[in-house]
């Protein structure tokens, strides 16, 4: 599967993350989608999951520090961290729970709205999620060092569309698959990360530091922004520090997030100049007061 | 002092009278902070005997601040070892004639001398402290309705800016930075702001004049920025949650009734980590 979305696309039928083209109109996906459908339920009926070895599988699978990473997602509400299960871990989950069908639909799309729908369907129980949303056909520029709101074009349309989609399709993949498996999957994920992040501060913790602020370089947090969250410098990052940068990093990459919701970085601290020293330089001088008499103590010189 | 203070700016209160005024103050806030509502009700109930750094403080403040005050209140005690009768009568002889006065030690009296001095030196900490000093103010935080009280050091009308005068062993940027936070001082400049903002002031700025107690009396000059005032807003806010549940029920708990687990601070092991690889390697 790529991970493109082919637009416009009128019916949008399209599977999840798979780019086509639309040819032979509306009747002939519904005609196709249907068939696939048909197919995907009488193998699945044939091939039923074996729960255990899925579950296997899954925990396995968060287990490789790779998949662990993006695992998990963290944001900030209110003065908490929300952390939960990833787009990626919800697709990894689906993939070794097997008989699992799920995709995301444009509903429709305007010069000014998105609506979509991301679905999800469990072939075995026949248990069907969707979830949907609606947003505006706009995204963020830097207009010099303002942030505008502006048109997309294709390549912007498509990006936008798949990252607020792939939040859909996981949504509802949660909800058909079984929430105890994703909160061990998760705990699994958690422990990996930890373990790595661990292993690797041991091993060169120069370097592990490094790759780290490389990431969030990447994304347009510098390391002045990270030691302000942390509230020390990054030379002094903790394991348990390190596991929640990795889930913001995860967070802000797949869009759950803005790089704002976790870092100050629109109002610098402290320009460096001082105000008042501005103030006192624009107004007189204040001349040393004349003493009034002898300063010297009263006593001075008595023994 | 009355319990129905009405919020406004006072002048003229004298250290003592104000320490006895209603109103929770910051540097309570900071006894919240650093330790429990039961060590804070204790010290107003009890409150501590300054100890002979606060009173070499205070009258560098005076020095500074109030120069006729200074003078009127602060005396050098007479030179010479204290248990020899001609010292000890001379002493007596100093008490009796100004009976108000507080005696310094003559090597303290010159300090505040040369503090007083050295800040006078300086041009623009001439101009930061030239404005109405010692001012008590009281006012009802906006939030939780709760009085608090303060003390200017000065108030610098025409620049805006409410000035701090600390008196310190060492007045570097990085060191001061460090005192910033051990001794709260960023709560102190929001606590001071929102109080100004409480009472229809116009001050938007904090700044500290830090003079040196010892030579050659270093004199550097701050001015507390965005980002430490907004991070003391944020203490500030709990604390006057808790002070508010304590006043209104009346109960000053101490630290936890329960067994707690204790660890190093999260930096240590790090710092261990390093001085133990550094020695194995070395």
């Amino acid at each position: 599967m790529g991970d493109e979305l082919a637009l416009p696309s009128p019916a949008a039928m399209a599977g999840f993350g798979e780019a086509q083209l639309v040819e032979g109109g509306i009747e002939a996906i519904v005609q196709r989608e249907d068939t696939e459908y048909k197919s995907a339920v009488v193998v699945a009926k044939r091939f039923p999951r074996d729960e255990a070895a899925a579950y296997t599988a899954i925990i396995k699978a968060c287990k490789r520090p790779g998949m662990a990473e993006k695992a998990r997602y963290a944001f900030p509400r209110g003065n908490k961290t929300v952390t939960g299960p990833s787009v990626a871990l919800a697709r990894e989950m689906a993939r070794a729970w097997g008989n699992v069908r799920y995709g995301l639909r444009v509903v429709s799309l305007d010069d000014e709205q998105v609506h979509i729908r991301g679905y999800a369907v469990d072939l075995e129980t026949n248990t069907y999620v969707e979830f949907e949303d609606r947003f505006a056909r706009l995204v963020q520029r830097k207009d010099g060092n303002r942030t505008i709101w502006v048109s997309p074009d294709e390549r912007d349309l498509r990006e936008l569309v798949n990252r607020r989609g792939a939040i859909c399709v996981r949504n509802a993949l949660l909800q058909v698959l079984p929430s105890d498996v994703t909160e061990d999957a998760e705990r699994e994920a958690a422990e990996t990360v930890r373990k790595a992040a661990q292993g690797e501060l041991k091993q060169d913790r120069a370097a592990a530091i490094r790759r780290l602020a490389l990431a969030f370089d990447a994304i347009g947090v510098n390391t002045a922004m990270l030691e302000r969250r942390l509230a020390h410098g990054l030379d002094l990052v903790t394991v348990e520090e390190t596991t929640e940068l990795r889930a913001i990093l995860t967070s802000i990459t797949e869009g759950n997030s803005r790089r704002q919701d976790h870092f100050e970085f629109d109002a610098p601290r402290d320009s460096g100049v001082s105000e008042v020293d501005a103030r006192l330089e624009a107004e007189a001088p204040v001349e040393p007061a004349k003493p009034k008499k002898q300063a010297k103590p009263e006593t001075a010189g008595l023994l | 002092m009355s319990e129905t203070l009405e919020p406004g700016l006072y002048e003229k209160v004298p250290a003592a009278t104000y320490h006895r005024m209603p109103g929770v103050s910051q540097s309570q806030l900071k006894v919240l902070r650093e330790l429990s509502p039961a060590h804070l009700r204790w010290q107003m109930d009890h409150p501590p005997e300054p100890s002979p750094a606060m009173v070499l403080g205070a009258a560098i403040h005076d020095a500074i601040l109030l120069p006729d005050d200074f003078e009127t209140v602060w005396r050098p005690l007479a030179a010479g070892d204290g248990r020899t009768k001609t010292v000890r009568g001379l002493r007596a002889a100093e008490a009796a004639a100004a009976p108000y006065a507080v005696f310094l030690t003559t090597q303290d009296y010159a300090t505040c001398l040369a503090v007083r001095d050295a800040v006078a030196a300086n041009k623009k900490a001439r101009q930061l402290l030239n404005g109405e000093a010692e001012r008590s103010a009281v006012w009802n935080d906006p939030r939780t309705g709760i009085l608090c009280r303060g003390r200017f050091d000065l108030l610098g009308e025409r620049t805006g800016t409410i000035v701090d005068l600390k008196t310190s062993r060492c007045a570097a940027k990085d060191k001061f930075s460090r005192d910033i936070w051990s001794y709260g001082y960023h709560m102190q400049a929001a606590f001071y702001l929102q109080g100004a903002r409480a009472l229809g002031l116009e001050y938007d700025r904090f700044a500290f004049v830090v003079v040196e107690k010892d030579p050659p009396y270093g004199v550097a000059l701050y001015e507390m920025s965005h980002g430490a005032i907004k991070d003391g807003e944020r203490e500030i806010e709990p604390l006057m949650d808790l002070y508010r549940q304590c006043i209104e029920g009346d109960v000053w708990p101490g630290y936890s009734e329960h067994v707690q687990m204790i660890d190093l601070p999260a930096w240590a092991p790090h710092q261990l980590d390093q001085k133990l690889g550094g020695s194995n390697g070395g």
